[in-house]
């Protein structure tokens, strides 16, 4: 009983001792309480305040009617299996919607590039309020804004920039235009152009392509892509019309632009195509020009692609010199070879670069990815030997996109055999110069990508061994054939799998995957192209992460 | 390809993540071709390959990506995190190092994957009883720590192999066919707008930790 009674009072006395520290703790935790709801408080403000900010700047901005920008939070469904939404900073200006993890973050991801393209609707059977959506001819994005005027301003001024970028296509070339001749005089500086690298700008960049090909006429917006020119719409009309054969006419403003297309295109340019297809024209012939009737001009089109009337034949050739650029005749004249490299457009290139921003570096890399031999010529040949076919396959051999260019106005048989060199076409001979321009020029020009030569060996195969994986990259893009069996019995894959090309290996594979899966889903499809573009991108931009060491892996 | 292998109802992707030799390859090749290879060398570039499993009564295809561990870094690193809705992290329990660069690529996860992604934690070569140098338990209280599932596999005999990828893949299969509930194509739901799905990460964590065990 005793000792109960101590046990009891032992116990008590223990309580009062905590008694204190009880106290202690309701008073922290009261205080902690007033603080969390001071924090509260500042954050709901705060919040206010940046909502009020975006909706200010949003509201100044969308005043400026010319170019509607508008940036803020916005949430983002994301595109996988996953469905969900994301916050992210979005912005729009220049005709593109981008975004950003959050407002300050240096990392940007276009959504949109050009908004021309791209129709906004609301959505209202989502599961979320505020919902739009951005339909463009690839993909559907859906965003979620943070209240019912945020969502009004982003359809505005989403449907605002679209319309403000159509009218601007129209009036751009004046303004080009008149840009370069501004930085020309005073060495004026325009930040917006290097926010704008489109390709088409690129591409109307190039002296001689502020006019069309074929009538001169100013502000030309189409291009055919297999001759490398640029032409109004009235010449593209006529192009269109003599078949994709002759010429494979795009849109600069309103098609989509492969990285390869363009860098050929500006390797090329109404000036250097015009040397060649207008070397010879005679007083009687009546030029195209801007007002001309159509029937003056298909006549003239027609005679100049068609029937290459003012093309300069061989023999003239080999007397003029004005092949001498890149084909290079022995003092006695009975001995050629072809200069390697497409300088010659070089020269005009960099006056045009140095008064814009072109990145220069980004062409140079890939025009030598394996040249620098000692020798910059290819092997010497008779003259008797010198035929438009094989002056082709020897251009190509030596990435000499002009005296490709020359031979093709000559007619050359792209897909000719030569039986002097294993039987090889000249996208075989494109393939040995390391580069990806002879390639896409001969592809675009109906070159076939499958053929054999006598080893067995596809253009594809070649580009294999030879590790070259940008060419790799293009062929899988135009959808080549990768199971094609050489004379040992040996697919793509095998030999890249042999040499350790890594990245070639896992192109290879994942356009066996793609054809698996192409069958009954589109998913696959466009995970390939991803890949795909994300590759043909680094080689146009740092082709030296494709160059990897055999043993890097 | 049989016609039955065609069709299916989910298309999944996953990857194999984790430190170079600890036997992602042929975790893939026991999954998707049921073998296994002791001299195999170091992946070249990124291997695929599907397989099909049911999940109740829906067919689910799994397109597995599986490369080097070197490989990161490289070319492929965003295109092999994207449109990724899970990922078998495995490290090797005979070797340490492994299971500390785990870490390492929760990291790379969190920075390329989308950040729903379900991560499994496999530990890899449970064969070799005599050399652990992982704790069983060290690495579940780890998985359980940073939500990730975990099991401990072994390609060479094919221990826990296909249960790995089953209960991923189920996994994976409970989120996604939760959220297309949430948006029914016909829109005669009753739910209130705003309704974000729960996390149901815990229960299958601790399903798939007791399918283990009872093994």
């Amino acid at each position: 009983m005793h000792a109960c009674t101590t046990y009891y009072h032992q116990g008590e006395d223990l309580c009062e001792d905590l008694q204190p520290f009880f106290k202690k703790l309701a008073n922290e935790i009261a205080v902690m309480r007033v603080e969390t709801n001071k924090v509260e408080k500042e954050l709901e403000n705060s919040h206010g305040l940046v909502s009020d900010t975006e909706i200010t700047s949003a509201l100044c901005n969308s005043a400026d009617k010319k170019s509607p920008k508008l940036e803020g939070y916005l949430f983002k469904r994301t595109s996988n299996a996953f469905k969900t939404w994301n916050r992210r900073w979005f912005y729009l200006f220049d005709n593109k919607l981008v975004y950003r993890r959050r407002s300050g973050d240096e990392h940007e991801t276009v959504m949109e590039d050009d908004l021309r393209i791209c129709t906004v609707k609301p959505v209202t059977d989502g599961e979320r309020r505020f919902c739009f959506e951005i339909v463009s001819p690839s993909k559907n994005h859906i965003l979620q804004a943070d209240s019912e005027d945020m969502f009004q301003l982003w359809i505005e001024a989403l449907q605002k920039g679209i319309g403000a970028a159509i009218q601007k296509i129209q009036s751009i070339d004046i303004q080009k235009n008149t840009e370069i001749n501004k930085s020309e005089n005073s060495g004026f500086d325009n930040n917006n152009k290097t926010k704008s690298k489109r390709a088409w700008e690129q591409i109307i960049k190039l002296p001689g392509n502020n006019v069309c090909a074929d009538c001169k006429a100013h502000r030309p917006q189409w291009a055919s892509i297999n001759l490398g020119i640029v032409l109004c719409i009235d010449c593209s009309g006529v192009h269109r019309s003599l078949g994709v054969h002759h010429s494979k006419v795009r849109s600069l403003t309103l098609d989509d632009w492969e990285p390869e297309v363009v860098k050929l295109m500006t390797e090329l340019g109404n000036t250097v195509v015009n040397k060649i297809y207008e070397a010879k024209v005679p007083e009687s012939i009546q030029k195209a020009s801007d007002q001309c009737p159509g029937t003056i001009r298909e006549d003239w089109i027609r005679k100049k692609y068609v029937e290459k009337l003012f093309v300069m034949d061989l023999s003239e050739l080999l007397q003029s010199d004005s092949l001498s650029d890149g084909l290079c005749l022995n003092s006695n004249k009975d001995k050629w070879r072809v200069k390697k490299g497409a300088k010659a457009n070089e020269v005009l290139k960099n006056q045009a670069e140095s008064e814009s921003d072109c990145d220069e570096n980004s062409s140079c890399d890939i025009n030598q990815q394996t040249e620098e031999e000692d020798n910059n010529y290819g092997a010497e040949e008779t003259i008797e030997n010198l035929h438009s076919n094989l002056l082709l396959y020897k251009a190509a051999e030596s990435y000499n996109l002009i005296v490709m260019c020359q031979a093709f106005a000559l007619g050359a048989e792209k897909s000719w055999t030569n039986e002097q060199d294993k039987n090889r076409q000249p996208l075989h001979a494109a393939v040995i110069s390391g580069s990806v321009l002879p390639c896409v020029y001969l592809l675009l020009n109906g070159a076939r990508l499958n053929v054999q030569d006598q080893d067995g060996k596809t253009p594809l195969h070649l580009a294999t061994s030879e590790g070259h994986t940008a060419q790799v990259c293009l062929f899988l893009k135009y959808r080549a054939d990768q199971h094609v069996k050489d004379n040992e019995d040996k697919v793509p894959l095998t030999l890249a799998e042999e040499k350790e090309h890594a990245d070639i290996v896992t192109l290879l594979r994942l356009g066996r995957l793609n054809e698996e899966m192409r069958d009954n889903e589109t998913t696959g499809d466009e995970m390939f192209n991803d890949v795909v573009r994300d590759f043909s991108r680094l080689a146009y931009s740092n082709p030296e992460k494709l160059q990897r060491q055999k043993y890097d892996v | 390809m049989s016609s039955k292998d065609d069709e299916y109802d989910y298309l999944f992707k996953v990857v194999l993540i984790g430190d170079s030799g600890v036997g992602k390859s042929n975790l893939l090749s026991r999954f998707t071709r049921n073998e296994f290879n002791l001299e195999s060398k170091s992946t070249i570039g990124v291997e695929f390959a599907t397989r099909s499993i049911q999940v109740d009564g829906k067919t689910i295809k799994a397109q597995i990506w599986d490369t080097a561990g070197q490989e990161r870094y490289r070319a492929i690193t965003a295109a092999y995190y994207r449109g990724a809705v899970g990922a078998l992290l495995v490290y090797d329990i005979a070797k340490h190092l492994t299971y500390e660069n785990v870490e390492r690529w929760l990291r790379e996860l969190r920075d390329h994957a989308d950040q729903n992604i379900v991560i499994m934690l496999v530990g890899n070569k449970s064969d070799l009883r005599h050399l652990r140098a992982v704790l069983t338990e060290e690495a579940k209280a780890f998985a359980e720590r940073n939500g990730l599932s975990f099991i401990e596999t072994s390609a060479l005999d094919s221990t826990n192999v296909d249960l790995a990828f089953q209960n991923i893949l189920t996994e994976i299969y409970r989120i996604v066919s939760q959220k297309q509930i949430r948006d029914p194509p016909e829109g005669d739901t009753i739910r209130p707008q705003n309704v974000e799905p729960i996390d149901v990460k815990p229960t299958m964590n601790s399903d798939s930790v007791r399918k283990q065990c009872c093994q």
